[in-house]
């Protein structure tokens, strides 16, 4: 066997998975600033956001061509196949959680100036949680600990909860006054984002337990 | 699914070294098995006993049991002529005998008695089929084997077995002599001759393993490591030994 091929082969493979993580961190980083630009109305940290949204995008093409490359020239198998294929579907679910985080601060120039705080308060409350799935989703990455990649998929359902909840406030604040609507169904939009950014990090918990494990979720708890 | 070998507690020493450590392993019917592993780790070696090929080796001493279709291969009563004919084998250099191709496959039958024209003419026929060769051929029959391509020469050494008609096929690194194009016609025979034989086939080629077998076992150093599925084995194998030697991490 040729050291220097296979090396250089091993290289690449951790190269994918600090790029996974270097995108994890951005978009991470993306959802906490357009949340804070929400919040604060601060109108520049919202573009901020929506103008580096093209950087994560790229990131993803970058790793899905070194990824499709690795699988044609090295014929990866068992954990390396797991690790390709794993970031495939992760900067899939990556870059729709950045495009979130670049949808809700594209709203930040039209809500009003002072925004329903109840809604507000769900929307940071659901927001910290998002957040917090990421990160550990990424730490469960690094450190390929299924448990903790378990947590997070457990986690998505307070995620929902709050949702749900914050939708019903704002039905009925819509309901009160017509002139609610407008800022009520952009609130609901974002809830709405919300709710699947929790959905996104469960998909990539899911990646994670797959590539430890080489089983899938669905199967491990039938088996239970 | 019914099992036709069974190996129980194998072990084999060439002289006082122990070339293969306790090896218990069951093969299904009608089914492909890779045997996988860096040189010198007993996959050869192993296989040569399936068929008796070790008794011809001096100062080989074997111990254990290897069952096949419910016999003891290893008793004393066992004819091992009839053995090898149940249990043919193909090497990984193509050794057609100095003959016509015709006179290759009826080798194996007139050997065994088989004297008359219109069934020695069926079976080479037969023969020819079963191995992807009939159409290639079937104009030239009573020419040389040796100006046959390698790959040709590798199926015609596949249908000189199937003229004994055995029901296991032992191949030890069949393809590594031959071209990509020869190989995948190799590997395409393989899948179709699942049907009627149980084989098992030794290979250094992953890839190989991966497309071609149902089953994989991987050896190291004398022992079988691991034996499953081969989809299970080349998405998830169980031990960090097998793991390493497939991605190519030692070996």
């Amino acid at each position: 066997m040729n050291m220097s091929v296979r090396s250089s082969y091993n290289q690449a493979l951790t190269e994918i998975q600090r790029q996974i993580l270097q995108m994890g961190n951005l978009v991470s980083q993306a959802l906490d600033d357009a949340l804070a630009a929400l919040e604060t109305g601060n109108e520049e940290l919202a573009a901020q956001v929506i103008f580096g949204d093209p950087i994560i995008d790229n990131l993803q093409i970058t790793i899905e061509d070194k990824t499709v490359e690795l699988i044609a020239l090295q014929q990866p198998i068992a954990k390396d196949l797991r690790i390709l294929s794993t970031a495939l579907k992760m900067t899939t679910d990556l870059e729709r959680i950045g495009d979130h985080a670049k949808k809700i601060a594209k709203l930040v120039p039209r809500l009003e100036p002072e925004p329903l705080p109840l809604a507000v308060s769900s929307i940071t409350q659901v927001g910290k949680q998002d957040i917090d799935m990421i990160q550990k989703v990424l730490k469960a990455y690094v450190n390929l600990d299924a448990q903790l990649a378990l947590e997070v998929i457990q986690a998505d359902s307070k995620v929902d909860d709050i949702c749900d909840s914050c939708k019903r406030v704002l039905l009925e604040y819509m309901l009160a006054d017509k002139n609610n609507i407008s800022q009520g169904n952009d609130l609901n939009k974002i809830i709405h984002r919300l709710e699947r950014v929790g959905d996104h990090c469960t998909n990539l918990a899911e990646w994670v337990i797959y590539l430890t494990t080489g089983r899938r979720i669905q199967q491990m708890e039938e088996e239970k | 699914m019914e099992q036709v070998i069974t190996a129980q507690n194998l072990c084999l020493f060439y002289g006082k070294h122990q070339a293969l450590k306790n090896i218990n392993i069951t093969m299904p019917r009608n089914k492909i098995m890779a045997f996988v592993g860096p040189s010198g780790c007993g996959k050869s070696t192993f296989l040569r006993t399936l068929n008796r090929m070790n008794d011809l080796i001096e100062g080989v001493k074997i111990t254990g049991q290897v069952n096949i279709a419910g016999q003891d291969i290893y008793a004393p009563r066992t004819d091992v002529v009839e053995l090898r004919k149940k249990v043919g084998m193909v090497f990984q250099r193509p050794n057609p005998f100095q003959m016509s191709i015709y006179d290759n496959i009826a080798y194996g039958p007139r050997i065994h008695g088989e004297t008359k024209k219109s069934v020695l003419d069926q079976l080479v026929e037969e023969s020819l089929r079963g191995a992807a060769l009939w159409d290639e051929v079937k104009d030239r029959l009573h020419s040389s084997a040796l100006g046959m391509s390698g790959g040709q020469q590798q199926r015609l050494c596949i249908a000189r077995l199937l003229a004994v008609k055995p029901d296991i096929l032992l191949m030890d690194e069949p393809c590594s002599a031959l071209d990509p194009i020869s190989t995948m016609r190799v590997e395409e025979l393989l899948g179709e001759l699942k049907d009627k034989y149980t084989i098992i086939i030794v290979t250094h080629n992953m890839q190989q393993a991966a497309r071609s077998s149902d089953y994989t076992a991987f050896f190291l150093l004398g022992e079988m490591v691991e034996c499953r599925e081969t989809n299970t084995m080349f998405t998830n194998p169980q031990d960090k030994r097998t793991e390493d030697y497939i991605t190519g991490r030692f070996g």
